[in-house]
Formats: structure tokens, sequence, C-alpha cells
């Protein structure tokens, strides 16, 4: 369900017109905003419900066990989440069996005779044993987490000496990255190993994550899952070092973990910014529902309008680099600059938006990023909830700025490469985000030399840093292009900008005029001249503007938005 | 109370909550209550004079026999305004599909410009759509032709909509419909219907909101049926602007000449067929145009319906008596539920290029036919004598 379907319109009123009644009732209105942040994600796929509801499950259970002042008995905690695995894995389990041939192949033939000894008609009789088997694992599973793990678990700690915290914050970790792992990046892994069975000369094929999808249920990235899970996580890393007190409530957790506007592709919040306000009966009025509204159509407007129309441009001359000369590919790669900016801004500002006409406050995730000075200001800019997020859990852990300057830029480098893998499973997000590393290094160097700092204006410095980061879109495009290889085409592309003439580019003039349209209007907003655009009649003009421009630019194919991949 | 406690708790917790102040956003499209107010009634005046303003600055000057072009077929913004245009210069409207467009013949050889020819005057206006069954009809009717309201009405009924369960829109098998944005939307539900959600409501707001109808009319005949999106795509250095020329809007008349040759049916030899006749108790289309009768009589039309000769000289036998049967069932509710109406024409066989269409000497004959029965006369007189 995309903000700007019908389908969504009809879904937020439905769950607005219950929340605005419920909202003094903290518990009710978490108990609703959990059910409709459920449905809202199970509207892809509802079998992936279980591993939000996996993390969730686990990284609330982490927390109450590092709890030293946890009230409850833990063998209670123990059960339950044995309880909640059982449940998982069945219904992960019946939904495999059900799905694929592997159900009808073990019962095949079986099954007659099997029927008429229970009296049970052929299709009701594997069900009941499926069933039956599963309320065995149930109770087994249930048994097991309440009397054997636990002291198991205690023999466990006496023989490591291992802090209890450190523990279960290992735990968390390892099991959120696991399901990252598998679902995103073991695909990815399985082909570069084998391409290295290959290049030794060994007989061994790893399979890929697939093989254990197959007939109707076929596997795919599950959407937003590196966005819920690096929430979900953040919350036990926040409780481990303090910053944070543990949530009584696992309906409280659990919607601050999928809260619908911002699940499926941020901002990526934090417990101790977002956990609080569902805590709390949410304020809304007038000025709550303009704000939203103001914002919603800002993001309306840069996806239908500008992402979506630049997006036609940006498919077709990436579709075939070979047949398109430099022109073409620079306008087109500057195109997907300022799509990809478009479409994941604008699906932040409407989630904020639709947060904000709730009474809740998301944390802002972008900043006019191609005004930057620097790369530092850009991922100051750009994405701002993910860059907090790898500063706070990956570069400050790693030692942030304080081991001298080249363990500082070692620590970038790491973090900006990490990054870029979290963007996605392949070499060209590798190659993006170590671009971007050591164009940060490069860039922090230049910034301390006195010309570079005082001489040089503003918009030069804007300029450079606006062409390097568009550049860099090259190898973040190719990422995600199926069934090429991404380098090599990305390569492709890089040597046609630099070595065929310019010829003349088929980019639609009106396209680089709305670029150009909002590039003024944002540097407008952050100069002295801000009052232009602040002035109350050209910001009725300008919504005018927009809506005239949604109606003109809605029709035809719209794109889902290009984050939801990650 | 539970609220109540549940905040008393969180202020017990205190210390790791972080208050930020609000940001809003990078840019300074931060409207109140009463710029929001301005901005969408300006945008609401907008939308509803942009229509109007459109009609009457597009120039549009139909001949007598004019037709809606059969490229433009899926325009209803321009089907409107032709409506609204027939409706005040013509006493009767002709409303029905290829068989009353003409699907084989020039616009001065349809039925309404026999009829006209006969009748000596610009009195038929042909409202005929290329593909409009029944219940696209319905949906025409409803929401694009109100302004007939208290005119006479030629109202064709073609049975080749009941010739099988797919024409009658009764089967389950998903498939192509014909006019799918004249259709009922949700209710009630056609299986073989498959639109997604967010296609049927797109659908629906078209009917009600005319500027969303007349963006299609601009795509269409301006953009050569592109959207303005995708026509920027293909010509990336031309000005959208500059597609606003007379030769566009030229598209709107018809050209002089029909969709297909006009050639006899059993030119090549006499080739029989069956029909799989759908019975009136259980058809779709059959209720969609009883539902158009009841719907121009609650507007105070005048409606003669009529049934348009079927060729039953390409079908087998037991297609013939199913037919007749067809025609029966009709005449009855015709009967009891209108009373002006013409059925069973003798037309020759040569006269038809298929199984619905007739081809030019076809229309003259129905049309000299149709002047002589005494109900559709009485019929005529009756709408002159209220239209003065």
């Amino acid at each position: 369900m995309l903000f700007h379907t019908y389908e969504f319109l009809i879904f937020f009123a439905i769950v607005y017109a219950v929340f605005y009644f419920l909202r003094k009732y903290t518990m009710w209105y978490n108990v609703w905003l959990l059910a409709a942040s459920y449905y809202f994600y199970g509207s892809w796929n509802w079998w992936y419900l279980t591993l939000i509801v996996y993390s969730t499950f686990l990284d609330y259970f982490c927390v109450n066990m590092m709890d030293e002042e946890y009230k409850y008995p833990r063998k209670m905690n123990w059960s339950l989440f044995g309880a909640y695995l059982a449940v998982a894995g069945i219904a992960d389990m019946f939904a495999y069996f059900f799905f694929t041939e592997k159900f009808h192949e073990l019962f095949e033939g079986f099954g007659a005779s099997a029927a008429a000894a229970f009296g049970l008609s052929g299709t009701v009789w594997p069900v009941a044993i499926v069933m039956t088997a599963g309320l065995a694992v149930f109770f087994a599973a249930t048994y097991t987490f309440h009397f054997i793990l636990p002291p198991v678990y205690r023999a466990f700690i006496l023989v490591t000496g291992i802090g209890e915290r450190k523990l279960w914050l290992w735990v968390s970790i390892v099991n959120n990255l696991g399901l990252l792992g598998f679902f995103k990046y073991a695909g990815f892994f399985a082909e570069n190993l084998n391409q290295l069975f290959t290049y030794c000369g060994w007989d061994y094929r790893m399979p890929g994550p697939e093989v254990m999808f197959t007939g109707s249920w076929k596997f795919m990235l599950p959407v937003g899952i590196s966005f819920f899970t690096f929430q979900s996580m953040s919350y036990t890393i926040d409780f481990y070092r303090g910053q944070i007190k543990r949530e009584d409530s696992f309906i409280r957790f659990a919607s601050f973990v999928s809260l619908f506007p911002q699940l499926v592709a941020g901002p990526i919040e934090r417990a101790k910014h977002l956990l609080w306000q569902l805590n709390k009966t949410p304020e809304i009025t007038r000025v709550h529902i303009t704000e939203g509204l103001s914002m919603f159509i800002v993001g309306l407007f840069k996806k239908l309008v500008m992402a979506d129309f630049l997006a036609e441009y940006v498919n077709k001359v990436y579709a075939v680099p070979e047949a398109y000369t430099s022109g073409d590919l620079c306008l087109a790669t500057f195109a997907f600059g300022w799509q990809i900016y478009c479409d994941f801004s604008g699906y932040t500002d409407m989630a904020r938006g639709v947060a904000r006409m709730m009474g809740f406050n998301l944390m802002l995730n972008f900043k006019n990023p191609y005004l930057a000075t620097g790369l530092g200001d850009f991922w100051g800019r750009w994405h701002i909830s993910l860059s907090t997020w790898f500063k706070d859990y990956v570069y400050i852990p790693l030692g942030g700025s304080r081991g001298g300057k080249w363990r500082t830029y070692f620590n970038m480098v790491v973090t900006m490469v990490v990054s870029g893998f979290w963007h996605g499973a392949g070499w060209c997000f590798l190659i993006w985000g170590a671009l971007h590393a050591f164009g940060r290094v490069f860039t922090r160097e230049l910034e301390l030399t006195a010309f570079y700092d005082k001489k040089v204006p503003k918009i030069v410095k804007q300029l450079f840093i606006f062409v390097f980061v568009m550049y860099t879109w090259v190898w973040f495009r190719c990422g995600s292009i199926p069934d090429v290889d991404t380098v090599e085409y990305s390569w492709l592309i890089t040597k046609r900008i630099f070595m065929t003439p310019w010829g003349a580019p088929e980019s639609p003039w009106f396209t680089l005029l709305l670029c150009l349209g909002v590039w003024i209007y944002e540097y407008l907003h952050e100069s002295r001249l801000n009052r232009v655009v602040n002035n109350g009649a050209v910001k009725i003009a300008g919504v005018i503007f927009m809506l005239i421009l949604i109606v003109l630019f809605s029709s035809g194919e719209n794109e889902q938005f290009i984050y939801f991949q990650f | 109370m539970s609220g109540n406690i549940d905040r008393e708790r969180a202020a017990d917790k205190g210390g790791e909550e972080v208050h930020e102040p609000f940001t809003f956003a990078a840019n300074s499209v931060r409207l109140n209550a009463w710029q929001w107010v301005s901005a969408a009634a300006a945008f609401i005046l907008l939308l509803y004079f942009t229509p109007q303003l459109w009609a009457n600055r597009e120039r549009f000057e139909p001949e007598r026999d004019y037709r809606v072009p059969y490229l433009i077929s899926s325009d209803y913004w321009h089907m409107e305004r032709w409506t609204a245009k027939a409706s005040r210069e013509y006493p009767v409207v002709a409303i029905g599909d290829s068989v009353i467009w003409g699907q084989y013949v020039k616009p001065g050889e349809t039925l309404t410009a026999y009829l006209n020819d006969l009748d000596g005057k610009k009195t038929f206006a042909n409202l005929g759509v290329d593909g409009l069954h029944p219940a696209a009809m319905l949906g025409l009717v409803e929401n694009y032709m109100r302004s007939v309201s208290g005119k006479g009405v030629i109202l064709n009924l073609n049975f080749l909509w009941m010739t099988s369960r797919e024409q009658d829109l009764t089967d389950t098998e998903p498939r192509r419909i014909q006019h799918p944005e004249l259709l009922p939307q949700f209710f009630p539900k056609i299986k073989s219907y498959d639109a997604p959600f967010s296609e049927r409501v797109p659908n629906v707001l078209n009917r009600y909101v005319p500027a969303f109808s007349l963006l299609n009319h601009v795509e269409t005949v301006y953009f050569d049926n592109f959207t303005i999106r995708n026509w920027m795509i293909e010509n990336p250095w031309k000005n959208p602007l500059d597609q606003f020329t007379a030769e566009k809007v030229a598209a709107l008349l018809p050209a002089n000449a029909e969709k297909m040759p006009g050639l006899a049916w059993n030119r090549d030899g006499e080739v029989r067929r069956a029909f799989d006749w759908v019975d009136p108790d259980g058809s779709f289309q059959w209720e969609c145009f009883k539902s158009v009768v009841r719907i121009l009589q609650a507007r105070n039309n005048h409606v003669f319906v009529l049934v348009s000769p079927f060729n039953t000289y390409m079908m087998e036998e037991k297609s013939v008596a199913g037919y007749e049967k067809l025609v029966a069932t009709a005449e009855e509710w015709l009967k009891a539920n209108n009373g002006w109406f013409a059925a069973r024409f003798e037309i020759p066989s040569e006269t038809f290029a298929d199984a619905s269409h007739p081809v030019n000497s076809g229309y003259e004959i129905i049309a000299r036919e149709l002047m002589k029965k005494p109900a559709f006369k009485g019929w005529l007189d009756h709408v002159k004598d209220k239209g003065n």
C-alpha cells in the first residue's frame, strides 16, 4: 500500500477516524495502531509479517532479560518467547508446505488410505495432521523454554563468565543482522562464493536462499526489512548503553517498531525520540492537521510530479546505455539524482505529514542535500536518520574521531562502506559507499586548508559536491539493475560519459526546468531571501501550482518508492 | 483511566525522552488553516471553471450528420459536450452502439442521416458510440447525458450483446471489455472486469469531476492519446503548449470515411453461425438496457426503442429460434414498460455487413420503414409537439 494511492487514502481515513476517538486511551490507541500497521505491512505479503513480529518480540525479550529490575518471573519471559517462536515457526512451516509442491508430494499416494482410516476427506486430513503436529511443537517449545532452557542458560553464564547484558545485546544484534543477512545478503554471498569456487576449480555450488521457497511461495526481499530491524535493534543498544529505560508494554513497543507511516522506508526512529510519544495522549490541533497536510502535499508533488516523471527518462536511458552518448547519460544521471531525492524525501515528507496529523513528530530526514558544501555536510542533510544511526552505532563504537587523523579516516571509510552495503547487496553499492567514503576523506582534508575554507565561494563548493554526488549515483542506479554485471554496466556508463560526444540529448526540457525550479526554491529557502518564499500569497500559489501539476501528471504508470527495496 | 496510569508511568521513567522542538521541514510550504482554505477554494474553482472555459474556447461546430470520430470514442468529455449541443439543436437524439454510429458507412449514410433526409429537417442527432454495449450505455446515459432530459430519444437495442456469456459480461474469465470507464466499478460486481482498485477509483472520479475527464480529452485530442508526461518523454524538446493548434482541434470532426468498408457479409459465400443466446432472465446486458430505459423515462424523455435488425440469414436454424424468443421477450417488456418501439425489420441479406451492422442501403431501408411505421410517426409527432 503506497502513500500516493487511493487504497492508502481509504486506509488512512478509517485508521485516523478510529485513532482520533481512541487517542486519550494510550493502550487502546496503541492496539489500534499496531493492528493498522500490521495490516499496512501485510498488504505487501502477509507471511513476512512473521519477520517483523519476530524482530519485535526478540528485542522486547532481550531487553527484558537485560533489565535487572525486571519484576516478572523470568521463566514467564522464556516461555512466552518459546511460545512465540513455536507459533511463528508453525505458521511459516504451514505456509511453506501449503504453498509448495512438497506438501502434495508428502501426502501423495498416502492420502486415500489414511483418509479412509480416519474417515476424513483427502483435503482435510493432511491439514489436520499438520495442525496436530503444530500443537505438539508449540507445547514442546513452550515446555523447553520454560523448564529446560533457564538452567542451561544459568550454566552457560557461569561457565563463560559473560555478562548477561552483553549476552542479550549480542543475541539481539546477531538475530537482527541474521534476518537481514538471510533475506537481503544471502543471495549475494552465495553468488560470489560460487564464483570463487568456480575460479578455484571446486565443484561445489552453494544454494541461494531462493531454494527454500518453491512453488507459488516465491523468495522476495521483505519490504523495509533494513528499516525495521535497525529501528528495533537501536532500542536494545540504547538500553544496553543506559540511554533509555525498558518499555513495559509489548504492544507499545511493537507499535513503535511498526508504526505504519515510517515502517517501510523510515525515518529510522529511535526509542528515545518516538517511544515516549506513544505513551501519552497525542495532541491533535488545527495546526497539526494543516502542517501535516502541507508536508503530505509537498511529498506527493515530489513523488508524482518529479520522481515518477524523471524515472521515465532515466529508465529509458539506463535500459540501453550503449544507445546513448554523453549528453543523455549525464542528463539521465542528473535526472536520477533528482529522482531518488524526490522519491525518498517525498516518501519521508508524506510519512512525517501523516504522523503529524496524528499528533506524532517524526524526525527530519532530508535537509536540502543538494545545497551541501561538503560531503560531511551532504550526509548531515541526506537520510539523516540513517546517517546518525551509523554514526551512533558504527562510527562511534569504532572509536569515532578519538584515535587521531588516520584512525578517524579509517572509521569513516568503514562506516561509509557499511552504509553503502546497507543500501543493497551488490558490489555497486559497496563501490558507491567507498566512493563516498574516500570523497569524504578528501573533502575533509580540503576543508582543512585555509584557501578552500576561506577563498573558494560557497556556490563553487556546492557545485563541486553536487557533481561528485551525481556521478556516484551512476553506481547506485546500476546496482539495482537485475540480470546484468552491474559493475561492468556502471563502467560502461562511466566510459561513455567521458569518452563519447555530447550529442543531442533527449531529456525533456520540462524535467530540467522542474529540477532547476526546486533547486532555486531550496536555495532561496536557505538564503536571506527566505521571506520571498515564506510570503503567504507565494505559499498559496505554490500549493495551487503543485496541485495542478499533480492532477496533470498523475495519470499514467506510477512507480514504487525506490527505497522500499532496502 | 488507563491513559492516566500510562502517563504517570511515563512521568516516573523520565530522563530518557528526547523532547526536541519540532522541525517542520526544509521548505516554507507551511500553510495555516486560512491559507489552506484559500488554496483549496482557488483549486476547486479552477477545477470547476476550467471545463466550461475550455468548452467555450475550443472550436466545435459540427455539421448536421455529425458523429463522434471513432478515434476519440472514449473521450466522454467531448461526448458530453456533443450531447449538450445536440440536445439544444435537435429535437431527437439517437443513442446506441456502432449500429447507430455507423460502423461501415460514412457520416452522411447513417440511420440518423437518412432519417434527417426523409424528414427534410435537422431533426435527428447521432449520439452513437462504437462498442457501446448496454452496461456502458447505462454509464454513459447516467453520467454524461444528463442534458438530454425532456428530449425525444431513439434508443437502440442490439442483441449482439446477448450472443454469448462473454458479450453479456456474465462469464467469469477476466478479459478486455469495451468502455471499461463506463462500467459499474464496484457494484454490481462484474466478474470478467478485473481492473485494479487504482483504476476503478479514477474511473468513478472522472464521472463527477469534469476537469478530470477534460484532461482525458486534452490528452486524446492534443497529445495523440499519450499522457502529458509520456508525450514529453517522446518529444523532449517540444513545447506542449504548441500542441494546442487548429489542426489538432480538427480531430474532433469526423473524417468523411467509414471505419471499415461496407461490403455485404455474404460476398464470398454464406457461412451459417450458431449463437449461444443468453436467456433474458439472467442477462446482465438486458438488465442494463432496461435500466437505461427507466432512467431516460425518469428524466422525462420520450423514448422510442429501436430493436435493430439482426442478420438472421447468417444464423443456423436453432439460433434463429433463440433470436425470435429474445425479440418476443423484448417486445413484451417494451409493450408493458415503454409503449413506443419498433422491431422486426425485413431487410435483404446483402444489406448486412456482418451479424448486426447494415451497409448504407440497409440503413436507408430501415429509415424508410421506420418513417412508415405508425408507432414511429406518432411518436415523432408527439416529440415535435412537446418540443414546440
